[in-house]
């Protein structure tokens, strides 16, 4: 029991020790996405040269790489607001669980779309590739 | 806890902003990947995107989702500094210069959004 106890304390302080990262990495995306979307403002060349930038593999990946970044601090912080609401808070081992896992399917299934839509991680590669190639 | 700080987290009030406002964040941010990421099947242009913004309902989900965002991700990072940091003068430097980039980005944000007609 004793051994269970200090694996739930090391998970739970893991847990939030991985909140504050995500969320520290969120601010600096955040401010960043801002800062980049504010090229609209200088119309329609501004803001494509500004898109075009980010279209390669490399940030096709990353953005992917961002989805769950954020995805898990979503995932964990409405776990977190269950916990402070006292929703569940018997269950809170369960509970945790179910947020790794949907944290994880959720990425999963925003992934593959980000990886297989026209403009997508896959088609970026491809793109490139053939460009090469040609 | 009183005896060393000037400047404090803000009590409950905000505790359960942060809260209320991560779950709105939940929903609104989930639209907007699923939107730009899944939906939209081409790349992220001008003309992709500026039609979409142009409408006054976009605009109003943008701007909540923009503002909620600023101040949950930077009342977020005042609650983590807040925890290391116990100087007085220290505090109330970082809960400017915090308070100085999230009117920034807000600014930023908005001015981008509001005035947005497309189509140029």
């Amino acid at each position: 029991m004793r051994a269970l106890q200090r694996y739930r304390i090391h998970l739970g302080t893991a847990a939030w020790i991985l909140h504050r990262l995500s969320g520290l990495a969120l601010i600096l995306y955040l401010l960043t996405h801002i800062w980049v979307i504010h090229h609209l403002i200088g119309g329609r060349e501004s803001f494509d040269a500004t898109m075009e930038f980010f279209n390669n593999p490399l940030f096709k990946a990353l953005e992917i790489g961002l989805v769950g970044v954020i995805l898990y601090h979503l995932w964990n912080g409405l776990r977190v607001t269950l916990v402070d609401v006292g929703v569940m808070v018997e269950k809170q081992k369960q509970v945790f669980g179910v947020a790794v896992v949907l944290w994880l399917v959720s990425w999963g299934v925003v992934a593959y779309a980000m990886l297989t839509r026209t403009g997508g991680l896959l088609s970026t590669v491809a793109r490139i590739g053939g460009g090469g190639l040609s | 806890m009183m005896h060393r700080e000037n400047v404090t987290s803000g009590g409950a009030v905000l505790w359960l902003f942060q809260r209320v406002s991560g779950v709105y964040l939940a929903i609104v941010l989930f639209a907007h990947v699923w939107l730009l990421h899944y939906l939209l099947r081409e790349d992220l242009t001008f003309a992709a995107v500026s039609d979409r913004l142009a409408t006054p309902l976009w605009k109003t989900i943008d701007i909540s989702f923009l503002v909620v965002a600023v101040f949950h991700g930077l009342y977020g990072l005042w609650i983590v500094l807040e925890d290391y940091i116990h100087w007085g003068w220290a505090r109330i430097f970082l809960y400017s210069a915090i308070s100085l980039v999230a009117l920034i980005a807000l600014a930023l944000g908005i001015l981008t959004i509001l005035p947005f007609q497309g189509g140029f």
